[in-house]
Protein backbone atom coordinates (compact mmCIF):
# COMPACT_ATOMS: atom_id res chain seq x y z
CA UNK A 1 0.00 0.00 0.00
CA UNK A 2 2.91 2.24 0.30
CA UNK A 3 3.89 5.26 -2.12
CA UNK A 4 7.43 5.93 -0.87
CA UNK A 5 10.07 6.47 -3.63
CA UNK A 6 12.30 4.21 -4.39
CA UNK A 7 15.62 4.32 -3.02
CA UNK A 8 17.57 4.63 -6.21
CA UNK A 9 15.99 8.06 -8.23
CA UNK A 10 17.22 7.33 -11.44
CA UNK A 11 15.90 4.71 -13.31
CA UNK A 12 14.27 2.23 -11.20
CA UNK A 13 15.29 -1.79 -11.00
CA UNK A 14 13.30 -4.23 -12.19
CA UNK A 15 12.28 -6.14 -9.21
CA UNK A 16 9.80 -8.60 -8.24
CA UNK A 17 6.72 -7.79 -6.65
CA UNK A 18 4.93 -9.61 -3.93
CA UNK A 19 2.91 -10.41 -7.21
CA UNK A 20 5.57 -11.77 -9.08
CA UNK A 21 5.84 -14.75 -6.38
CA UNK A 22 2.58 -16.00 -7.86
CA UNK A 23 4.11 -15.75 -11.28
CA UNK A 24 3.52 -12.32 -12.75
CA UNK A 25 6.00 -9.84 -13.18
CA UNK A 26 6.26 -6.65 -11.36
CA UNK A 27 4.05 -3.73 -13.17
CA UNK A 28 6.80 -1.77 -13.79
CA UNK A 29 9.66 -4.11 -14.93
CA UNK A 30 8.59 -4.37 -18.56
CA UNK A 31 8.18 0.20 -18.81
CA UNK A 32 11.32 0.16 -16.55
CA UNK A 33 12.94 -2.18 -19.59
CA UNK A 34 11.50 -0.47 -22.06
CA UNK A 35 12.66 3.38 -20.22
CA UNK A 36 16.38 2.16 -19.70
CA UNK A 37 16.36 0.47 -23.70
CA UNK A 38 14.74 4.05 -24.88
CA UNK A 39 17.60 5.32 -23.20
CA UNK A 40 20.40 3.37 -24.41
CA UNK A 41 18.67 3.65 -27.98
CA UNK A 42 16.32 6.29 -29.18
CA UNK A 43 15.04 3.87 -31.96
CA UNK A 44 13.78 1.88 -29.88
CA UNK A 45 10.61 3.21 -28.87
CA UNK A 46 10.12 5.39 -25.73
CA UNK A 47 7.89 5.68 -23.04
CA UNK A 48 6.16 8.61 -22.05
CA UNK A 49 7.07 8.23 -17.79
CA UNK A 50 9.03 6.43 -15.95
CA UNK A 51 7.44 4.21 -13.82
CA UNK A 52 7.91 2.69 -10.59
CA UNK A 53 9.11 -0.95 -9.43
CA UNK A 54 6.06 -1.01 -6.86
CA UNK A 55 2.38 -0.31 -7.09
CA UNK A 56 0.98 2.92 -5.60
CA UNK A 57 -2.30 1.16 -4.62
CA UNK A 58 -2.85 3.86 -1.49
CA UNK A 59 -2.66 6.83 -4.41
CA UNK A 60 -4.58 4.98 -6.49
CA UNK A 61 -7.72 4.27 -4.25
CA UNK A 62 -7.14 8.00 -3.69
CA UNK A 63 -7.31 8.76 -6.96
CA UNK A 64 -10.68 6.84 -7.23
CA UNK A 65 -12.19 8.59 -4.25
CA UNK A 66 -11.03 11.75 -5.82
CA UNK A 67 -10.26 12.14 -9.10
CA UNK A 68 -6.67 14.24 -8.68
CA UNK A 69 -6.35 13.34 -4.95
CA UNK A 70 -3.96 10.63 -6.68
CA UNK A 71 -1.18 12.32 -8.36
CA UNK A 72 -1.41 15.10 -5.14
CA UNK A 73 -0.38 11.86 -3.29
CA UNK A 74 2.45 11.60 -5.51
CA UNK A 75 3.26 15.19 -5.46
CA UNK A 76 2.34 15.60 -8.95
CA UNK A 77 0.46 18.77 -8.25
CA UNK A 78 -0.10 20.54 -11.79
CA UNK A 79 -1.04 16.63 -13.29
CA UNK A 80 -3.60 16.81 -10.18
CA UNK A 81 -5.07 20.02 -10.89
CA UNK A 82 -5.67 19.46 -14.62
CA UNK A 83 -7.23 15.96 -13.98
CA UNK A 84 -9.34 16.96 -11.11
CA UNK A 85 -11.25 19.56 -12.54
CA UNK A 86 -11.43 18.03 -16.13
CA UNK A 87 -12.94 14.67 -14.85
CA UNK A 88 -15.05 16.49 -11.60
CA UNK A 89 -16.36 19.31 -14.40
CA UNK A 90 -17.30 16.02 -16.57
CA UNK A 91 -18.91 13.90 -14.01
CA UNK A 92 -20.55 16.85 -12.38
CA UNK A 93 -21.53 17.94 -15.97
CA UNK A 94 -23.78 14.52 -16.08
CA UNK A 95 -24.92 15.22 -13.01
CA UNK A 96 -26.30 18.23 -14.09
CA UNK A 97 -27.66 17.92 -17.52
CA UNK A 98 -29.52 14.27 -16.63
CA UNK A 99 -30.10 14.87 -12.92
CA UNK A 100 -29.93 12.09 -10.36
CA UNK A 101 -31.46 9.65 -12.05
CA UNK A 102 -28.71 8.77 -14.60
CA UNK A 103 -26.91 7.27 -11.96
CA UNK A 104 -28.58 3.89 -11.32
CA UNK A 105 -26.97 0.94 -10.66
CA UNK A 106 -29.90 -1.68 -11.21
CA UNK A 107 -31.77 0.09 -14.55
CA UNK A 108 -28.52 0.55 -16.61
CA UNK A 109 -25.69 -1.38 -14.75
CA UNK A 110 -23.39 -1.34 -17.68
CA UNK A 111 -23.34 2.46 -17.89
CA UNK A 112 -22.89 1.72 -14.30
CA UNK A 113 -19.82 -0.29 -14.60
CA UNK A 114 -17.99 3.07 -16.38
CA UNK A 115 -19.41 5.51 -13.89
CA UNK A 116 -18.71 3.62 -10.67
CA UNK A 117 -15.03 4.20 -11.45
CA UNK A 118 -15.36 7.77 -9.86
CA UNK A 119 -15.89 6.99 -6.49
CA UNK A 120 -18.96 9.75 -5.76
CA UNK A 121 -21.02 7.85 -8.31
CA UNK A 122 -21.85 5.15 -5.40
CA UNK A 123 -23.19 8.14 -3.15
CA UNK A 124 -25.10 9.85 -5.93
CA UNK A 125 -26.69 5.91 -6.50
CA UNK A 126 -27.54 5.34 -2.69
CA UNK A 127 -28.81 9.04 -2.47
CA UNK A 128 -31.27 8.10 -5.67
CA UNK A 129 -31.77 4.68 -3.89
CA UNK A 130 -32.90 6.63 -0.84
CA UNK A 131 -35.44 8.83 -2.62
CA UNK A 132 -37.48 6.09 -4.26
CA UNK A 133 -37.35 4.13 -1.39
CA UNK A 134 -38.64 7.26 0.62
CA UNK A 135 -41.08 7.81 -1.87
CA UNK A 136 -44.84 6.40 -1.48
CA UNK A 137 -46.11 6.85 -5.46
CA UNK A 138 -44.73 6.30 -8.68
CA UNK A 139 -43.42 8.77 -11.01
CA UNK A 140 -46.39 10.37 -12.66
CA UNK A 141 -46.84 14.38 -12.08
CA UNK A 142 -49.74 14.17 -9.72
CA UNK A 143 -47.73 11.75 -7.47
CA UNK A 144 -45.11 14.25 -6.92
CA UNK A 145 -41.99 12.61 -7.29
CA UNK A 146 -38.68 13.16 -5.47
CA UNK A 147 -36.96 13.48 -8.40
CA UNK A 148 -37.92 14.10 -12.46
CA UNK A 149 -36.47 11.19 -14.45
CA UNK A 150 -34.31 11.93 -16.97
CA UNK A 151 -35.54 10.60 -21.32
CA UNK A 152 -34.15 11.15 -24.52
CA UNK A 153 -31.21 13.43 -25.07
CA UNK A 154 -30.75 14.93 -21.32
CA UNK A 155 -30.81 11.26 -20.26
CA UNK A 156 -28.30 10.21 -22.78
CA UNK A 157 -25.90 13.10 -22.32
CA UNK A 158 -26.01 12.68 -18.87
CA UNK A 159 -24.87 9.13 -18.70
CA UNK A 160 -22.03 9.88 -21.25
CA UNK A 161 -20.58 12.42 -19.37
CA UNK A 162 -20.64 10.64 -16.27
CA UNK A 163 -19.12 6.74 -17.66
CA UNK A 164 -16.65 8.89 -19.67
CA UNK A 165 -15.79 10.90 -16.39
CA UNK A 166 -15.15 7.53 -14.95
CA UNK A 167 -13.31 5.55 -18.34
CA UNK A 168 -10.63 8.96 -17.92
CA UNK A 169 -10.16 8.43 -14.12
CA UNK A 170 -9.58 4.75 -14.95
CA UNK A 171 -6.74 6.13 -17.07
CA UNK A 172 -5.50 8.01 -14.17
CA UNK A 173 -5.67 5.42 -11.47
CA UNK A 174 -3.57 3.03 -13.73
CA UNK A 175 -1.20 5.87 -15.05
CA UNK A 176 -0.86 6.76 -10.63
CA UNK A 177 -0.22 3.04 -10.19
CA UNK A 178 2.47 2.52 -12.13
CA UNK A 179 3.95 6.56 -11.93
CA UNK A 180 7.29 6.89 -10.13
CA UNK A 181 6.78 9.34 -7.47
CA UNK A 182 10.87 10.19 -7.47
CA UNK A 183 9.91 12.09 -11.21
CA UNK A 184 10.49 15.32 -11.02
CA UNK A 185 7.43 16.72 -12.63
CA UNK A 186 8.51 20.19 -13.71
CA UNK A 187 8.86 21.43 -17.42
CA UNK A 188 12.81 22.25 -16.86
CA UNK A 189 13.69 18.75 -15.77
CA UNK A 190 11.91 16.68 -18.33
CA UNK A 191 13.86 19.05 -20.55
CA UNK A 192 16.98 18.19 -19.45
CA UNK A 193 16.18 14.78 -19.59
CA UNK A 194 15.45 15.08 -23.64
CA UNK A 195 12.04 13.24 -22.84
CA UNK A 196 9.33 14.18 -24.96
CA UNK A 197 5.67 13.12 -24.80
CA UNK B 1 -42.85 22.92 -19.17
CA UNK B 2 -43.23 25.78 -17.01
CA UNK B 3 -43.82 23.71 -13.96
CA UNK B 4 -40.93 21.85 -14.40
CA UNK B 5 -38.65 24.72 -14.63
CA UNK B 6 -40.22 26.18 -11.64
CA UNK B 7 -39.19 23.29 -9.75
CA UNK B 8 -36.39 22.46 -11.41
CA UNK B 9 -33.39 21.69 -9.20
CA UNK B 10 -29.83 21.69 -10.14
CA UNK B 11 -28.29 17.72 -10.00
CA UNK B 12 -31.01 16.22 -9.11
CA UNK B 13 -33.57 16.86 -11.86
CA UNK B 14 -32.42 16.92 -15.60
CA UNK B 15 -31.61 20.28 -17.75
CA UNK B 16 -35.27 20.42 -19.60
CA UNK B 17 -32.94 20.44 -23.05
CA UNK B 18 -35.46 17.86 -24.57
CA UNK B 19 -34.90 16.95 -28.09
CA UNK B 20 -33.58 20.38 -29.74
CA UNK B 21 -30.70 20.82 -31.38
CA UNK B 22 -29.04 22.78 -28.71
CA UNK B 23 -27.91 19.42 -26.80
CA UNK B 24 -25.41 18.96 -29.57
CA UNK B 25 -23.53 22.09 -28.92
CA UNK B 26 -22.91 19.61 -25.35
CA UNK B 27 -20.29 17.85 -27.70
CA UNK B 28 -17.76 20.91 -27.73
CA UNK B 29 -16.90 20.70 -23.61
CA UNK B 30 -16.81 16.98 -24.18
CA UNK B 31 -14.13 16.66 -26.14
CA UNK B 32 -12.26 19.71 -25.08
CA UNK B 33 -12.44 17.64 -21.47
CA UNK B 34 -12.05 14.34 -22.76
CA UNK B 35 -8.61 15.78 -24.70
CA UNK B 36 -7.38 17.95 -21.94
CA UNK B 37 -7.94 14.89 -19.42
CA UNK B 38 -6.52 12.53 -22.16
CA UNK B 39 -3.19 14.21 -22.88
CA UNK B 40 -2.70 15.22 -18.84
CA UNK B 41 -2.08 11.95 -18.44
CA UNK B 42 0.09 11.23 -21.69
CA UNK B 43 2.46 13.87 -21.64
CA UNK B 44 5.14 13.89 -19.70
CA UNK B 45 6.37 18.25 -19.99
CA UNK B 46 2.89 19.98 -19.62
CA UNK B 47 3.76 22.78 -21.24
CA UNK B 48 2.74 21.18 -24.23
CA UNK B 49 -0.14 20.77 -22.59
CA UNK B 50 -2.74 23.49 -24.47
CA UNK B 51 -1.11 22.47 -27.84
CA UNK B 52 -1.19 18.97 -27.80
CA UNK B 53 -5.23 19.31 -25.87
CA UNK B 54 -5.94 21.56 -29.06
CA UNK B 55 -4.19 19.20 -31.55
CA UNK B 56 -6.42 16.35 -30.60
CA UNK B 57 -9.33 18.47 -30.04
CA UNK B 58 -9.11 19.40 -33.64
CA UNK B 59 -8.58 15.18 -34.67
CA UNK B 60 -11.63 14.68 -32.89
CA UNK B 61 -13.63 17.41 -34.35
CA UNK B 62 -12.20 16.24 -37.92
CA UNK B 63 -12.89 12.52 -37.84
CA UNK B 64 -15.95 12.98 -36.31
CA UNK B 65 -17.25 15.17 -38.69
CA UNK B 66 -15.88 12.65 -41.18
CA UNK B 67 -17.96 9.81 -39.54
CA UNK B 68 -21.09 11.77 -39.63
CA UNK B 69 -20.80 12.69 -43.41
CA UNK B 70 -20.28 9.00 -44.09
CA UNK B 71 -23.19 7.81 -42.36
CA UNK B 72 -25.54 10.80 -43.21
CA UNK B 73 -24.61 9.20 -47.30
CA UNK B 74 -24.86 5.83 -45.93
CA UNK B 75 -28.44 6.80 -44.96
CA UNK B 76 -29.00 8.67 -48.12
CA UNK B 77 -28.09 5.55 -50.26
CA UNK B 78 -28.47 2.43 -48.72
Amino acid sequence: MSFDPPANSGSPPATKTPGASAGMEAPGSAGVAGASGAAADPSAGKASHRVSSRWNLAAAFAGWLLPGLGHFLLGQLRRAVVLGTTIGTLWLGGLLIGGVSVIDRNDHPAWFLGQMLVAPSWAANAYRSNLVAAHDGGFAPDDVPPFEPAYARAYEQGTLFTSLAGLLNLLAIIDVLYRDPSEDPTPAAARERGADA
Amino acid sequence: MTVLLIAYRPFIDPLPIGNSVGWSLLFVPLVILVALAYKTIKLRDLSKLPRQSAVLCLQIFVFMGFAAFALWVLNLYV
